[in-house]
């Protein structure tokens, strides 16, 4: 086990911010600290500064804003769960949530720590990348807004500079009919994904798709988006997203991933299932918005 | 000092920066109910509820639960006067070490608070973030149903 730390407690944002500043490096932010007690027990974190984010008020909303969805960084992943009902955007994140962790540990774990974490298995971030959702950073210069797909810049590393926080994430211009899904296979509930696949798809009011994204996790360093899927099912009907398209960007995500073999499983099969997982994924949204979802 | 609720007693205890509230809650209060078994938020034996709602406490911080309101097993029931999911355990069975059971009853507390008439597949659900190794599942499935049965009277 790693050396004792120092306890801070800030209760504002801004004074997070600040404490983080002032330490750097040998400061970590702890949220639910599902992955730090982990993490710290094993000495594969080391800091001397805990900053607890528990006590800072506002950080845990959920809620529609305009054509905007806004989820709080401290939001846990069991508010997902409960906030289903919201809007057909979280009605795919709530159900991502209930594939994650146990009900006990949902309590705990954050929105935020699943994506500060960085871990290229997480499940949180295709869902998020494929429907454009964007990071919110509050640092001592003050607030910026980034696209998730550049948040993540490698294994376990993030666009947070030091003194930077994430606050919140925005997913832009969810009005309208949209839909989204995430598939992925673990070898069991409660081990991370092996390979995972998100969609997600939004319709004009003549039924053609207008927006479009599809990510995959766990074959990369980073989540990848899957541009040319995108393109591919841009202008579609869903019928057409159904037949046929649903395949070719099946292809694309094959020719898109980078797996590895490790011990969970092999390259070939991890790129394999990423087309499978894609077309579940875009079917799955096309049900969803022909009202058989 | 920090101040701690756990069933209904406000504690002022020393705890330190990176101690587990479960540490806390059995090293310092005492309360041996909260077993510890993997220590990694995956077997469930260490569930309590903070605010009605199941955590894991081996992955919390002690000083995180400040302000909260704590319950463990020892503020379910006595052994005169068994709460419905105590009684409904010992009459489907639902154990055979007992050791993982404090955090299955915590666990079917903050569940039938929620849904107070599940069905046998959401209870089953529902106890999947509970690891029971003498694998009473199926029996432990039937105590959550009757404890069920029970509260609703
Ligand atoms: C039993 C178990 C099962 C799990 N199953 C899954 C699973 O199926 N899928 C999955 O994806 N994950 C899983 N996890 C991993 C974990 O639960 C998630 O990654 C969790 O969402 C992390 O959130 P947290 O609040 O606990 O983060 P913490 O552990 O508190 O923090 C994680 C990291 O993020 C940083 N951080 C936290 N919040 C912020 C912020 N606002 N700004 C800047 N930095 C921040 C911390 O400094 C730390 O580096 C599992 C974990 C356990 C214990």
């Amino acid at each position: 086990m790693a050396n004792n730390f120092e306890y801070l407690r800030p209760t504002t944002m801004g004074e997070a911010v600040d404490m983080k500043s002032s330490h750097g490096a040998r400061a970590q932010f702890w949220a639910g600290g599902t992955d730090m007690m982990l993490q710290w027990k094993a000495g594969i974190t080391d800091f001397d500064y805990c900053i607890d984010l528990t006590y800072v008020p506002d950080l845990d909303q959920i809620a529609l804003d305009g054509d905007q969805l806004r989820i709080g960084a401290m939001a846990t992943l069991d508010d997902l769960d409960l906030q289903s009902g919201l809007h057909p955007l979280t009605e795919a994140l709530g159900e991502t949530a209930r594939m994650m962790c146990t009900k006990q540990t949902r309590t705990l774990a954050t929105i935020g720590g699943n994506l500060c974490n960085a871990s290229p298995s997480a499940d949180l971030s295709p869902p998020l990348a494929a429907m454009g959702a964007q990071a919110r950073i509050l640092g001592p210069d003050g607030e910026r807004t980034i696209p998730l797909t550049e948040f993540f810049t490698g294994v376990r590393k993030t666009a947070l500079a030091d003194g930077e926080m994430l606050t919140e994430i925005v997913v832009p211009d969810v009005g309208g009919d949209v839909a989204a899904s995430y598939n992925r296979v673990a070898r069991t509930v409660v081990d991370i994904a092996l390979v995972s696949s998100a969609a997600f798809i939004k319709l004009d009011s003549s039924g053609k798709i207008t927006k479009a994204g599809v990510a995959l996790g766990a074959v990369a360093p980073t989540v990848v988006r899957v541009n040319k899927a995108e393109d591919l099912l841009i202008g579609c009907s869903l019928k057409e997203a159904a037949n046929g398209v649903a395949n070719k960007a099946g292809e694309h995500a094959i020719a898109t991933a980078n797996a590895i073999t490790d011990i969970r499983a092999s390259k070939e099969y991890r790129t394999d299932m990423t087309s499978v997982l894609t077309q579940r994924a875009i079917g799955r949204c096309v049900a969803i918005l022909e009202g058989n979802g | 000092m920090y101040k701690l609720n756990v069933n209904g007693t406000s504690y002022e205890i020393d705890i330190t920066a990176s101690e587990s509230l479960s540490d806390v809650l059995r090293d310092r209060l005492g309360l041996l109910g909260v077993k510890v078994s993997c220590g990694e938020g995956e077997c469930g034996s260490c569930t309590v509820l903070v605010d009605g709602k199941p955590e894991t406490s081996c992955l919390k911080l002690g000083r995180q639960a400040e302000g909260q309101e704590i319950t463990t097993i020892e503020g379910m029931g006595t052994y005169d006067d068994l709460h419905p999911i105590q009684e409904a355990y010992i009459e489907e069975q639902g154990f055979q070490c007992g050791f993982c059971t404090p955090g299955f009853i915590m666990a079917t507390k903050a569940f039938l608070d929620s849904n107070p008439n599940p069905t046998e597949e959401e209870a089953s659900e529902a106890m999947s973030g509970n690891i029971c190794r003498c694998g009473a599942h199926p029996y432990i499935v039937k105590s959550v149903l009757k404890a069920a049965e029970k509260i609703r009277g």
